[in-house]
């Protein structure tokens, strides 16, 4: 009874052929400048001594900002800044903190003095806090986090201090590259499709129900987690979401709350399993792109 | 010589005999009358090449390289928290490469578990490419190298070497400089053959017969925008002056492999640019 489709690559569309735009390639040992004038950026280096040369070290763009060369390559991990949205996974339980990995060259620390114990926010961490530490976080357990600090090697210091963030129980996480996400002021929305969505800025999108207002008086965030049954039509919306975000991440959209909900709006007409079709997906990514310029022709806003 | 054999397969009964005895050994000239070599390719002559990058997605990077019939594909992982806790190096990064052969990439690797020289081959990789890696810039993290070869005819080091190179770059990993590499089989002062296939590699059991003692391998892996050699591997017999001949001529062939190899980064990178400018 059950539909299986399978296609060869050969009877898939395939992309058209890239043209050559106006954007300065590098590959590593490539020669940038052998002008001394510039400051050195990210993604090159020189070999001093006698050699005033500029190299490449990543393959990329050449991005030059007044004096300053850098080279932005297409593939990066996360690197933090203090103030943005992560969501991360517990993967280790230490002295008094907690590690936690976040798609980012090392993994971040949250430690025991940066999350909201239950019984108040200001009581003082005792020994027995430091011994139940797995009954707040175990490995595995998925978290929604700040960035308070960014240390020298690049380790990133979280927090969960306000009731926004803490530990997510029901819902879909969707990974996608990291530079698809919009920096906005807001990365946590409730959309009018009947979901909630946190767009983390290290490429982890957490997909959730939306709590009704009659929830605990805790909020979303704290330690609790709620387990009770999602009724099928919130799942449809979750997992409609979720394709939808997958299709756009395909083709390198920049994900924000209006490009995901255009997105949504594009797909309704489609049953939730089409949208993994590769041409289903196209015609939605370029709805929501073609909706997305007339929004910005109409506002001219960024 | 025994390479350790499959101790979960059965074995064959106590009397019997290999088939391969009762087969006609042929050897093959290296050269035949007209200067060429048995695929009819001229000494200094080296294979037609294929390189791709981005071919396996669940890695952060990776490229397959294809000399002819030798295939190799590697991917990148990382840079990522160390795994164990005592290899912790402040000031920069470790490099851990693996070198595997695939069962089905030759008849000698058919059933044979990974020996001593596996292992050795690991060691050649990382010392070909940890001196093109900026590891400084990745302290405390480890970036892992994965290469399979799926088919073995020859060269397949100089393959892994530049695979695993592109590889790294498409993974976005900072480096002085792509690495290219070649190989070349001595035989006899004057006879240097490029980029060898299975059967014009050097080993004890097909050598001519022949009064010049210069019998060998040699492979040089080079960084060829700023002109250093990360690495020269030789096996065999010969004489200085031979063997620094050699390493002109693997120099010579390296370098030109980097057009192709910065070709095929550029082309990849113009891809996904492309990519992202149609989406916005």
């Amino acid at each position: 009874m059950s539909n299986i489709t399978i296609r060869l690559p050969s009877t898939r569309r395939t992309q058209n052929q890239y043209e050559t735009g106006n954007s300065y390639l590098v590959t590593p040992g490539d020669v940038i400048t052998e002008d001394t004038d510039y400051m050195r950026g990210h993604g090159t280096y020189c070999t001093g001594d006698a050699d005033d040369r500029l190299y490449s070290s990543v393959a990329g763009v050449v991005e030059r900002i007044n004096k300053l060369i850098c080279v932005r390559a297409l593939k990066s991990r996360y690197t933090g800044e203090v103030g943005d949205i992560v969501v991360g996974r517990v993967k280790e339980v230490q002295q008094k903190r907690w590690k936690i990995e976040t798609n980012s060259r090392l993994d971040s620390i949250l430690q025991l003095s940066s999350v909201n114990l239950p019984g108040g926010e200001l009581r003082r961490r005792s020994a027995t806090d430091e011994l139940n530490m797995r009954s707040y976080l175990n490995e595995g357990d998925l978290i929604s986090a700040e960035v308070q600090q960014v240390n020298v090697d690049g380790i990133l210091s979280l927090h969960t201090r306000s009731l926004r963030y803490g530990k997510l129980s029901q819902g879909c996480l969707v990974i996608v590259s990291p530079s698809l996400i919009k920096r906005r002021k807001n990365h946590i929305h409730n959309l009018s499709c009947g979901a909630s969505i946190i767009l983390a800025n290290n490429g982890y999108i957490w997909i959730y129900t939306t709590q009704h207002s009659s929830q605990t008086e805790e909020g979303d965030g704290g330690f609790i987690i709620s387990n009770e049954s999602i009724p099928i039509e919130d799942r449809e919306i979750i997992c409609r979401l979720r394709n939808c975000i997958k299709c756009l991440a395909k083709r390198s959209v920049v994900l924000y709350d209006t490009s995901i909900l255009y997105a949504y709006e594009a797909s309704t007409s489609y049953k939730v399993k089409q949208l993994l079709d590769d041409e289903v997906c196209d015609e939605i990514v370029n709805k929501t792109i073609y909706l997305l310029q007339q929004a910005n022709v109409g506002n001219n806003e960024y | 010589m025994t390479m350790p054999t499959d101790s979960r397969r059965l074995p064959a009964p106590d009397i019997s005999y290999n088939a391969k005895l009762f087969t006609e050994i042929e050897k093959l000239s290296l050269l035949d009358d007209e200067e060429k070599r048995a695929d009819g390719r001229y000494v200094t002559q080296p294979r037609d090449v294929f390189l791709q990058c981005g071919v396996i997605t669940q890695a952060k990077g990776s490229a397959y390289f294809e000399m002819n019939k030798t295939k190799v594909i590697c991917s990148v992982y990382g840079p990522k928290d160390i795994e164990m806790r005592e290899e912790f190096q402040i000031n920069k990064g470790k490099l851990k490469c693996e070198l595997k052969y695939a069962p089905y990439s030759s008849p000698k690797h058919g059933d044979h578990i990974p020996g001593a020289s596996d292992v050795e081959k690991s060691d050649i990789l990382l010392e070909a490419i940890s001196s093109g890696v900026c590891l400084q810039r990745y302290p405390k993290s480890q970036i892992d190298v994965y290469v399979i070869v799926l088919e073995d005819d020859g060269s397949v080091m100089p393959a892994a070497i530049t695979a695993a190179s592109v590889a790294l770059v498409d993974a976005g990993i900072e480096m002085y400089d792509v690495i290219t590499a070649s190989s070349i089989r001595i035989a006899g002062q004057d006879t240097f053959i490029i980029d060898p296939t299975s059967s014009e590699e050097f080993s004890p059991l097909n050598l001519e017969k022949s009064n010049d003692l210069n019998q060998g391998m040699v492979m040089v892996a080079l960084l060829p925008s700023i002109n250093q050699v990360s690495s020269v591997v030789s096996s065999g017999h010969l004489e200085c002056n031979v063997l620094q001949e050699a390493i002109r001529s693997c120099r010579y062939s390296a370098q030109n492999l980097h057009s192709i190899v910065r070709k095929c980064l550029v082309n990849s990178l113009k891809k996904i640019l492309k990519q992202r400018n149609t989406a916005k």
